[in-house]
């Protein structure tokens, strides 16, 4: 029972960590996007065959990650440098779907459908976390370090022009902001985010598989955001613990195994309907 | 020479099919302004219930049942989420949210209705024809018939009819039609219904080759509809049909080259290419105010 608190708990921080990062782009740039799960897995893909095939240790194999994953997202910001959002909607959308099948098809690399098996775990300075302890205190701590490093920037004089530019592209241009090299570089810290925690993922479950960077998983970690609250760092945190712990409470209820999966999936879409219609603005406010 | 035609053929089978999946996210999308994500629920649910109910009460009704099923289901989003939402001033993520929302309860309940696994229609239509070596299924006659006459049909009421002039109004500018006292409701729930109904149209084009369907295809139905109107060129509907005709056609053409199993990832990327060069689609003229 302990063991399976702790590995939910971990699985909060990692997501309360993608959702962090994804509120930058949603939350606080107003830029909607579909593919966040891509970037989450070009992070744990690029980490786990850094280690497999180069042999190389957890932190350059981290290193590895965060830049595939700030590059794939700087490529997604293309299409919201030029046009409306519509766009970047059905653009991140495609190369959400792209990548999906990029991980099945070059089976060579990826492992296909079958996905990567025994990634090691994460190692630094000689000290192995192999304990499901272990990963939750060093993920939580991560967790909680990404959290200040983010509150500090949405603080600063950048993190104002964000906003700025949510709530009007032109007004920031006018004062002489560089609102492209902006939007980049936020996508650029998003997807460094992001790609993290990728590679954390694959490094506890030693094994990652396609279905688990597909659009649901998009669309799970949007969910979060707008149910914890867009535009705050609190609300994607409560959004993440949300929306991992109340559909596992469904495991105590006696229902048949074979539909439990579909009931738990009910759930959490009626979660999602009933949030957008009682409380859009999630459940932590922002000021 | 001959593979080539084959898959030509083939892709003007795909390039109809798709040309209605465009059609269908045109007149929604650009009637309500809303990402109709949940339209992949009502493709896969209307397509599961033509196949449930063919082999019990014949393939017409059957279809006829998917229509009305698809109907109800389109006309049920806008009344029952996105219309509400919106009177309640929800924002456009909120909406989409709220769509995606019931893309999920949909397809799970579809699930425990007729199973995960892919059901094929088990109806015989006769055998192919073959012309010069070229297998042509009896499903790759009917569907480009069927497409010209659905999209004919789209078309003729937008630009022939007073109804569809409101339509095009609508499309237009809504603010302007309400303030001269035009209820804009009505119609909208006209073109949904209609974007709606297609759909199982399609679908049953795409079964009659043995196609399968399960609950969880329908996202990539609407990615492939909203691809069409974006490459077509934003609000016009001709331009999504053309637009979904090309990405069935060149998608099959393209096997010529590549492996089938890459054939989704070189669309997406083809598509992407294009949207970045031009923003406009191929047929659009300006870009259009961002919704969201």
């Amino acid at each position: 029972m302990a063991t399976y608190i702790i590995g939910i708990l971990v699985t909060v921080s990692l997501f309360a960590i993608l959702a962090m990062s994804l509120d930058l782009l949603l939350g606080y740039t107003g830029l909607f996007t579909i593919s966040h799960a891509a970037i989450f897995g070009v992070g744990a893909y690029g980490a786990a065959l850094t280690m497999q095939a180069f042999g190389w240790g957890f932190l350059p194999a981290v290193g590895v990650a965060l830049v595939a994953s700030a590059l794939v997202s700087a490529a997604i910001s293309l299409p919201s440098l030029r046009v409306s959002g519509d766009y970047l909607v059905l653009a991140s959308f495609a190369i959400q779907e792209v990548f999906y099948s990029l991980l099945v098809n070059l089976d060579g690399i990826t492992g296909g459908s079958a996905g990567l098996h025994r990634i090691p775990q994460p190692s630094i300075f000689g000290f192995t976390l192999t304990q499901p302890l272990d990963f939750l205190i060093a993920y939580t701590l991560i967790a909680i370090l990404i959290f200040i490093a983010l509150s500090v920037l949405v603080r600063s004089p950048f993190g104002l022009l964000l906003k700025a530019i949510r709530e009007d592209e032109i007004v920031p241009q006018t004062l002489g902001k560089d609102v492209i090299a902006a939007k980049v570089k936020i996508f650029v810290i998003a997807g460094c985010v992001a790609g993290l925690a990728g590679a954390l993922y694959g490094s506890y479950y030693t094994f990652i598989d396609p279905l688990t960077f597909d659009v649901h998983a998009s669309v799970l970690i949007l969910s979060m955001v707008l149910i914890g609250g867009m535009g705050t760092l609190w609300g994607p945190v409560a959004g993440a613990a949300l929306l991992i712990i109340l559909p596992e409470l469904l495991r105590f209820f006696p229902f048949p195994s074979e539909v439990l999966g579909n009931l738990r999936q009910i759930f959490y879409g009626l979660i999602i309907i009933g949030f957008c219609f009682l409380r859009p603005t999630g459940l932590v406010r922002a000021r | 020479m001959n593979l080539f035609l084959q898959l030509a053929v083939n892709g003007v089978y795909a390039g109809s099919i798709f040309a209605l999946f465009g059609l269908s996210f045109a007149l929604i999308f650009a009637t309500t302004k809303v990402w109709h994500f949940a339209q992949g629920a009502v493709y896969s649910g209307s397509a599961l219930i033509v196949v449930a109910l063919a082999t019990t009460i014949g393939l017409l009704p059957a279809i006829l049942a998917g229509v009305v099923f698809a109907t109800l289901g389109g006309l049920g989003c806008q009344a029952g989420i996105y219309g509400p939402l919106r009177r309640r001033g929800a924002s456009m993520l909120v909406i989409v949210m709220a769509s995606l929302g019931v893309t999920i309860v949909g397809e799970n309940l579809l699930s425990i209705l007729f199973g995960p696994s892919q059901k094929t229609l088990l109806v015989d239509v006769g055998g192919p024809i073959i012309v010069g070596g070229v297998v042509i299924s009896r499903a790759q006659i009917l569907a480009p018939i069927i497409a010209v006459a659905v999209v004919g049909l789209a078309l003729f009421v937008l630009y022939r009819t007073d109804f569809g002039r409101k339509v095009q109004a609508l499309i237009g500018d809504e603010e302007l039609m309400q303030l001269q006292g035009i209820a804009t409701g009505p119609i909208r729930m006209a073109c949904v219904a209609f974007g709606s109904a297609i759909l199982p149209i399609a679908a049953v084009m795409l079964l009659l080759s043995g196609t399968g369907v399960s609950p969880y295809i329908g996202l990539p139905v609407v990615l492939i509809g909203a691809m069409s109107l974006f490459l077509g060129g934003i609000n016009s509907m001709l331009g999504a049909a053309i637009g979904g005709f090309l990405i069935g056609f060149v998608e099959n053409v393209a096997l010529y080259f590549i492996p089938s199993s890459w054939q989704a990832a070189f669309t997406y990327s083809l598509f992407l290419a294009i949207i970045l060069v031009r923003p406009t689609g191929l047929l659009g003229r300006r870009l259009i105010q961002s919704s969201m």
